[in-house]
């Protein structure tokens, strides 16, 4: 059994997984995550299946990018998770965690993530692999959507844009094969999540 | 014919009551979701305008204390207000971890002092408030709509 | 029994372990020099993301300093509020997902109550007390008729004393932290010779306000040249000192004229500061305590103190308790 924390979003998920097969999901609305009840959400699904934490075979966190204060708080609990047990730990990002939401039959897509009400993450990829990612304001998105100047079909999360944009609501798929030799994973949690966020900071900066 | 991208008002306030008036005017017109950046020297009267803001929208003005130190506080009444201040950070990278960028997109009023220490931070603002200094309590401030 | 406590509310991220009989096993902070030197970065440092950064760290040093393990502790407690909302998450999340993970139980704890308790880990107390807590972010009178009961009867309506300190200091060329620079320059200055006014807050006897004096101190200082200033350090620093001090010693007798009390318990980061210390000894007749070395600014171990104290009173918390950049204390004492 294996277990996957997005906190990133403005929605935030549980999602649990048996034998690469997705058997539960929760998504919960949640803009201000101060309020948010991830932690107690998992204890709750975990006594109601009568799972100890100890049965987890693996835990997967999305690790960005979204919204900071969502990247902190998944964190934060995967590296309390990763101190005391020795349960272990990947990280996936926004991107390839939405990939596997659309159909393995799409070869080549673009996935935004908005990370303001302005700007957002678009990358592109081939199959699993991010080829790019660059920092765009959301208009200048919408105008190359229209002038299909993105050739590619482009996926968004949970309704992240105007709805003038019709979009595949990424995350609906009730079956998502879990397949590791396509996903990014990281042996231990500090230095590649470091890296990435400042990697974020300075597509940031570029942006406006 | 010539277009002024921004419309400035200038006013002299002459005592606290007046100040108060000023505020509740001032919120009577507002949406509720507005950016509104408070400029001006120490001493200026950004956060007593902050607390007279407050009171228009029945939060208790005496709670409003400086955010200094702890950079971004959270009131809740009807409207959510969300109060911060820049003047301890140094860098703008500081602004992504005390989640700037994303609270001024929550539902509510952001008001935030200092905010002309980064001048990338200009188009996040709907409102800029400049004060300055007259006589003991006197003030002038500049309120204008930001492009 | 074996105490984490953690916290996060503000710019240090701090992790300390006690016992039961209140022996202060570790309490380690980011700013201290022995922990950066080990891992790096600059203090002081305004960052959540430094907490995330850190956190792991700061609990592992704790933890091996009190040669023990997670598996040996029995509680967690982490600060809930006040505070800046990023960066409480960080101690909140990590304390939460441990005490899932280890099936331990949680006290999510208000940061002004752990200064509140911080000297009673060291000095035997007595009831009714009154709490004065100083520092870059607080300043308020708390009365304490019993344990868990809590009453703000004074505060600051504008700026914390720590923080009118520093803003003073900045302005006459003195860098962050200013609060003990400000305090060494003083004891070479005249404290008389620049006689800032102690403004009073209408209608609310028991409050306080420091702005005036920050207005009034740049009106002084625009009329002086940067040599004068130069030259006149000691004195406007003494002088500052004296009014921000003379107006909270002199709230605090009147505030203790309406609230017995048995003694005052000062914490806060400003409860360094001897001049302060000195003259609220000599205004008052009932004898002053500030915590044990260590225990006056922001630190963990006074957060797992009084998350012990609040679990044998009331046991532990569900992990749904949320964080809160705004707590009222009276409200988080009634839950």
């Amino acid at each position: 059994m294996e277990i996957l924390l997005q906190t990133v979003l403005s929605t935030i998920e549980i999602a649990v997984f048996q034998d690469k097969q997705l058997v539960f999901r929760k998504q919960s609305p949640s803009l201000q995550k101060s309020n948010n009840t991830v932690v107690y959400d998992l204890q709750n699904m975990l006594q109601n299946r009568g799972l100890p934490l100890s049965r987890i075979r693996r835990f997967w966190f999305v690790n960005g990018p979204g919204y900071y204060t969502g990247i902190r708080i998944g964190l934060s609990i995967a590296k309390a998770f990763s101190d005391t047990t020795s349960i272990p730990i990947r990280l996936i990002t926004t991107f390839h965690w939405l990939r596997m939401g659309i159909p393995p039959s799409t070869e080549r897509c673009c996935i935004f993530i908005p990370s303001s009400k302005k700007e957002g993450y678009l990358a592109r990829m081939h199959h699993f692999s991010v080829e790019s990612v660059q920092c765009i304001e959301k208009e200048q998105m919408e105008k190359d959507y229209h002038s299909n100047v993105l050739q590619e079909p482009l996926f968004v999360p949970f309704g992240g844009l105007d709805v003038s944009i019709p979009y595949a609501p990424v995350g609906d798929i009730t079956t998502l094969p879990l397949d590791y030799k396509d996903v990014i994973t990281s042996q231990t949690i500090e230095p590649e999540y470091i890296k990435s966020v400042d990697d974020l900071f300075q597509n940031r900066k570029e942006c406006g | 014919m010539k277009r002024h991208d921004t419309q400035k008002i200038h006013l002299h306030i002459d005592s606290e009551e007046e100040l108060e008036n000023f505020a509740e005017t001032f919120c009577s017109l507002l949406q509720g979701d507005e950016v509104i950046y408070l400029q001006g020297p120490l001493g200026a009267g950004k956060t007593t305008l902050t607390k007279k803001i407050a009171h228009a929208l029945s939060i208790d003005p005496h709670q409003v204390i400086s955010p200094t130190f702890v950079l971004m506080k959270q009131y809740k009444a009807a409207l959510s207000m969300y109060h911060f201040d820049l003047y301890r950070l140094d860098e703008e990278k500081q602004l992504s971890d005390i989640d700037f960028f994303e609270i001024v997109e929550y539902p509510g009023l952001k008001i935030v002092e200092w905010a002309d220490k980064f001048p990338s931070l200009k188009k996040y603002a709907d409102i800029i408030i400049t004060l300055s200094i007259g006589g003991s309590s006197q003030r002038s401030l500049t309120v204008q709509r930001n492009a | 029994m074996y105490i984490v406590g953690i916290e996060t509310s503000c710019d240090d991220t701090a992790a300390s372990v006690i016992n039961e009989k209140k022996e202060l096993m570790a309490s380690i902070l980011s700013s201290q020099t022995t922990f950066h030197a080990k891992y790096g970065g600059i203090v002081p440092e305004i960052a959540s993301r430094k907490h995330l950064e850190l956190i792991s760290h700061v609990c592992q040093e704790a933890l091996q300093s009190s040669h023990i393990g997670w598996n040996d502790v029995d509680l967690i407690c982490v600060t809930k509020g006040p505070g800046l909302v990023g960066s409480l998450l960080v101690g909140v999340e990590y304390a939460k997902a441990a005490s899932l993970a280890l099936g331990k139980p949680i006290k999510g704890i208000h940061h002004i109550e752990g200064h509140l308790l911080s000297p009673s880990l060291t000095h035997p107390i007595t009831y009714p007390y009154m709490g004065l807590i100083v520092s870059g972010g607080h300043t308020e009178f708390v009365h304490v008729p019993k344990p868990g009961s809590y009453q703000v009867v004074g505060s600051t309506v504008d700026d914390a004393c720590g923080e009118s300190l520093d803003k003073f200091g900045k302005s006459i060329g003195i860098s962050y932290p200013a609060g003990p620079i400000v305090e060494q320059f003083a004891t070479q200055g005249e404290e008389k010779k620049y006689p800032f006014p102690l403004p009073s807050v209408r209608n609310r006897p028991f409050d306080m306000s420091f702005s005036g004096l920050k207005t009034a101190a740049m009106h002084v200082l625009q009329k002086l040249s940067p040599d004068e200033i130069e030259n006149e350090k000691g004195s406007l620093c003494a002088s500052y000192q004296r009014a921000l001090f003379y107006h909270i010693t002199a709230t605090a007798k009147k505030i203790l004229a309406s609230y017995p009390s048995t003694m005052i318990l000062l914490s806060g980061g400003v409860s360094a500061n001897q001049t302060l210390f000195s003259m609220l000894q000599q205004s008052i007749d009932i004898p002053v305590l500030k915590p044990g070395k260590g225990l006056s600014t922001d630190n963990a171990a006074m957060i797992a103190w009084a998350g012990y104290c609040r679990y044998i009173a009331e046991g532990s918390d569900s992990l749904d308790f949320e964080v809160q950049s705004s707590l009222a204390l009276e409200s988080y004492a009634a839950e």
